[in-house]
């Protein structure tokens, strides 16, 4: 074990009077959806009149069409984005027509000799004119330096975004910058422990920030906004792949958490720092609620299965008090020496308060249903009437309840007879709870009129 | 000018390092059940595994990061959980931002470092102080307000930094921020998602020529893609589906590239592109360890010599969970197999089956060879049975097992039936033809009705069943003379007896509207 004290404090001179390269209060607003605005108040020193403001420190992904700036005292002229890179082919192309220094050192005695050089173009490779003499740079393959006096003025280390603004006085101001960039998202995950016997679940919500903007934000007041932002064009996010939507009834109870517009805001407690390559988990949620487990078999036609199907193993509760914002909920359950152990997970849409969820965790090993179309018939052009069996088999020690859903009725679609009970669960689809008694079976047959 | 002071942190923050877990625990699942030529061809792209490990620390009181090192390669960051932090955690951070020579230059733009130039005669150190002016896309520093590119005047050059930036590490680390509210050694737990570990169970079943018995050996196999070794540890193994999001992936860290960019100083004075060289000598192929495993990717031949063991099954939820009776190694990109199940007086039923899809043309096939079970305590099983792959050898007659068919089974419970399907018998000729083929009527009441003849011969030593099945048979009505039909799971199906020899012929008539 080592153990070191650390402290960090900065202390940074706020530039050469038109480098505003000091950030004093960061707050970042993250999104679901690779997303998020930074606002960044700093003082500056502008004399009167027009000054280039240059800020070095934002974020690497910056929109640079969404920078605003503003202070009291100062207008905007213009707001300019630079991104043409410093790197040595771009000072030597940068350099034609300008003189350079060469210096060569001549093997053997190692001495130097420096020469005056004027670039005449740089075009898979240098030609340089010496006094009258015209050579290509390092034609030789003799060490040769190169020495330039001067960056030009837009090549820069990284992009930067420079503003410049009229101030009516000269002195210090107080600006605010506020902009949008990519890179920085999050979402919630959830850690829940599942107690069959107590038909308790609890659980745990915790805010995981990612930052892969290329910045990092330091000390910076953090909120979260939860909701469906929508964002067209190339802001999208590539979200072909919708998460199955976990919630049965959205909830209309009011959440604790601020709302802002339509969406919840959910603000951490100090300010963080960020740090760029980072993922960062804060918790945010404490919740026991009741559960139970439900096994639901669920299938969308009428066909025979030459193999049993394992039934779905669903944790069903309702989120009485908060607002869960869109995440993975991941399911513990204890083993038999009480060590919590992994179980399964499913995507949680933003989910209000007061909503019922159903989280799927897995497949039941020892509750199957094996269904048999046992006879199809036409009874007009389009109706069908279908004769299924379905065998609910139960191999574990306890009776269970499978919930079965038949999915694949038209209109004027019904029931003709039934073994057990059915209910319609909507226009579609009928729905059975199946006793199934410990380490037996139980076969549910129906008749159905497919409608039309 | 102004003037800014500000300090990061309100107050100073311990840093404690946890250098390795005091013991470990692993849980393996797989995410679809799979055998074991399939588990090594989908390596570390698939599987999980549950880690617990037990750590202590010491914690000074006040506010402190701890950082967790040697933890699985392939932990899933955000599914990392420490319990036991006295106040519990305020934040929880997983950084990646690697240490490479690109980011070392990226996070010194605006610094001063020192340039050493040897000086090619004496071989000499000269050193000068250097601003760092541009990063890793090709490096431009200031000397004195000359400017000048790193690496671009074939002088040996190079530049020393005197400290790490901050931030940067040389793997990607876990830690947390926590508040001990006093001082102490502390035992906490952290617990976690990793990828790339995997397993899944093979079978091997053992038979005699005429026997109804049969001997069932099962075996996990376990296997280890990650870069982590686990020395000594309690393993268990879970077998179901899990339900997965696809969302729980390790965090692959890409360190920043430090690009050589210089003027253009290969001079190209050909007008036209060289010649391609050469092709490159036929080289001797090289097996990879990997393609080995797989070629060897036994599956493990049973020996009776030792002492035959089974793992009971715990019950975890709705999942059977396999603890391993011992303390096991899984080492670095490693598979172990152990036996979990050994079933020495299995019945079964040997059925030569052929189904009729549809209503076929004529066709000469050959019969499937199926073994029929039921996992049930009377017939030697009654085990759950996870999903894996079955090899069936039967003992010839110098009495050396060959290897007679494999297969692949879901997860069974106890009481479930279930087959095996080894392959086609090759003295079990199967003709079908479609001896008969009319309609009647037109429109909606257009009816077609056909009749299929199907002749099998056993050409065995033995007696055989004949199992004769017809898809669709819901949708049509079927009659026969020859035989009994009736509904197994799904299909029209018939049974005839065949001693050594025999020939018999089943016709059938089908009858559906369009």
């Amino acid at each position: 074990m080592r153990i070191s004290a650390i402290c960090m404090a900065a202390i940074t001179i706020a530039g050469a009077a038109y480098a505003a390269d000091a950030p004093q209060k960061l707050s970042i607003t993250v999104y679901n959806n690779n997303l998020a605005l930074v606002e960044d108040q700093r003082h500056v020193d502008v004399p009167a009149g027009r000054t280039r403001l240059e800020f070095k420190d934002v974020s690497a992904s910056i929109k640079p069409e969404t920078v605003a700036l503003s202070g009291a005292g100062l207008g905007v002229v213009e707001q300019n984005f630079d991104y043409d890179l410093l790197t040595p082919s771009k000072m030597m192309e940068k350099a034609v027509g300008h003189e350079i220094e060469i210096v060569r050192t001549i093997p053997g005695t190692g001495a130097q000799t420096h020469e005056k050089a004027i670039v005449l173009s740089v075009n898979s490779g240098v030609v340089l004119k010496i006094g009258n003499r015209i050579e290509v740079l390092s034609a030789d393959g003799l060490p040769t330096q190169v020495i330039f006096n001067s960056i030009p003025e837009n090549l820069r280390a990284q992009p930067t975004l420079s503003v410049t603004v009229d101030a009516a006085q000269g002195g210090p101001h107080d600006v605010s910058l506020s902009y949008l960039t990519t890179g920085l998202s999050w979402r919630a995950d959830y850690v829940a422990l599942f107690d069959e016997k107590q038909s308790a679940l609890n659980f745990q919500g915790w805010i995981t920030l990612t930052n892969n903007s290329g910045t990092s934000y330091k000390d910076a007041k953090t909120q979260l906004v939860a909701g469906d932002i929508n964002i067209s064009g190339e802001y999208r996010n590539n979200s072909w792949q919708q998460p199955r939507p976990a919630n049965h009834s959205a909830g209309t109870q009011a959440s604790n958490e601020a709302s802002v517009a339509d969406y919840y805001l959910y603000t951490l407690p100090e300010r963080v720092t960020v740090a760029e390559a980072q993922t960062k988990q804060v918790g945010f949620l404490d919740q026991h609620v009741s559960a139970k487990k439900v096994y639901e078999y669920r299938t969308y036609g009428f066909e025979s299965s030459e193999n049993p199907v394992h039934a779905d193993v669903d944790i069903d509760f309702s989120n009485t008090e908060k607002a869960l914002p869109e995440g993975v909920m991941r399911v513990y359950i204890r083993d038999q020496a009480g060590e919590p152990k992994f179980a399964g997970e499913d995507d949680i849409s933003h989910t209000p308060a007061g909503s019922e969820l159903s989280v799927k965790i897995g497949e039941a090993f020892d509750v199957t249903v094996q269904p048999t179309l046992v006879a199809s018939e036409k009874i007009s052009r389009v109706r069908t009437r279908y004769a299924m069996s379905y065998v609910l088999r139960n191999a574990r020690s306890e009776p269970v309840t499978v919930e079965l859903r038949q999915d694949g009725l038209w209109r004027n679609g019904k029931v003709e007879t039934e073994s057990l009970p059915s209910r319609r669960i909507d226009a579609s689809t009928l729905g059975w709870s199946v006793p199934v008694p410990a380490n037996g079976q139980t076969t549910l047959t129906f008749t159905v009129d497919s409608g039309d | 000018m102004a003037v800014a002071l500000f300090a990061a942190c309100a107050s100073a923050r311990a840093a404690v390092v946890s250098e390795r877990a005091d013991s470990v625990a692993l849980t393996f699942y797989h995410e679809e059940a799979v055998e074991t030529s399939q588990l090594l061809r989908m390596g570390p792209m698939a599987g999980l595994a549950f880690v617990t490990e037990i750590r202590t620390v010491d914690l000074p009181a006040g506010p402190a990061v701890v950082k967790f090192e040697n933890v699985t390669s392939t932990m899933v960051p955000q599914t990392a959980k420490i319990d036991g932090l006295p106040a519990g955690v305020l934040e929880q951070n997983f950084d990646y931002d690697l240490l490479s020579p690109g980011s070392l230059l990226a996070k010194s733009i605006g610094e001063t470092v020192r340039l050493v130039r040897t000086d090619i005669k004496t071989g000499k150190h000269v050193e000068e102080t250097a601003v760092v002016r541009s990063g890793p896309n090709g490096v431009v520093f200031d000397v004195g307000g000359k400017l000048e590119a790193l690496r671009c005047s074939a002088l040996p050059e190079k530049l020393v930094f005197d400290q790490v930036p901050g931030g940067l590490a040389d793997r990607p680390t876990l830690s947390v921020r926590t508040n001990a509210p006093s001082a102490g050694h502390y035992t906490i737990r952290l617990s976690y998602i990793a990828t790339g570990l995997n397993w899944s169970a093979d079978y091997v079943a053992h038979l005699d020529p005429g026997a109804d018995k049969l001997e069932l050996h099962g075996w996990l196999t376990l296997a280890n893609f990650s870069d982590t070794s686990f020395d000594h540890i309690p393993v268990s193994a879970v077998a179901g589906q899990l339900q997965r999001t696809g969302t729980d992936n390790p965090i692959r860290a890409e360190p920043l590239v430090l690009a050589t960019n210089c003027w253009p100083t290969q001079i190209d004075w050909a007008k036209y592109p060289p010649p391609p060289p050469p092709p490159a000598p036929m080289q001797e192929v090289v097996v990879t360890a990997e393609r080995r495993s797989q070629d060897i990717q036994s599956v493990p031949l049973a020996i009776n010599a030792y002492t035959q063991r089974e793992i009971q099954a715990q019950t975890l939820g709705d999942y059977k969970l396999y603890p391993l009776p011992e303390a096991v190694t899984v080492a670095a990109r490693q598979t172990k197999q152990i036996q979990f199940l050994y079933r020495p007086d299995v019945t079964f039923e040997r059925v030569y089956r052929y189904s009729v899809y549809g209503a076929k043309p004529d066709l000469n096939e050959r019969a499937e060879v199926v073994l029929r079970l039921r996992n049930r305590e009377q017939d030697g099983l009654g085990k759950p049975l996870p999903a894996g792959g079955v090899s069936v050898f039967e003992t010839s007659s110098d009495g050396s097992p060959v290897f007679v068919g494999h297969d692949s089974v879901n997860d069974i419970a106890t009481d479930l039936p279930f087959e095996i399907d080894t392959g086609r018998a090759m003295d079990v000729p199967v003709e079908t033809r479609v001896s008969d083929s009319t309609t009647s009527g037109s429109g909606r009441t257009r009816k077609l009705k056909q009749e299929i003849e199907v002749t099998v011969v056993n050409k065995k030593a033995v007696g055989i069943v004949f199992e004769l099945r017809q898809s669709g048979f819901t949708a049509m009505r079927l009659d026969s003379d020859d035989a009994q039909f009736t509904l197994e799971s799904g299909y029209a199906v018939c049974h005839v007896s065949l001693a050594p020899g025999d020939r018999r012929t089943i016709r059938y008539r089908m009858q559906w509207s369009d």
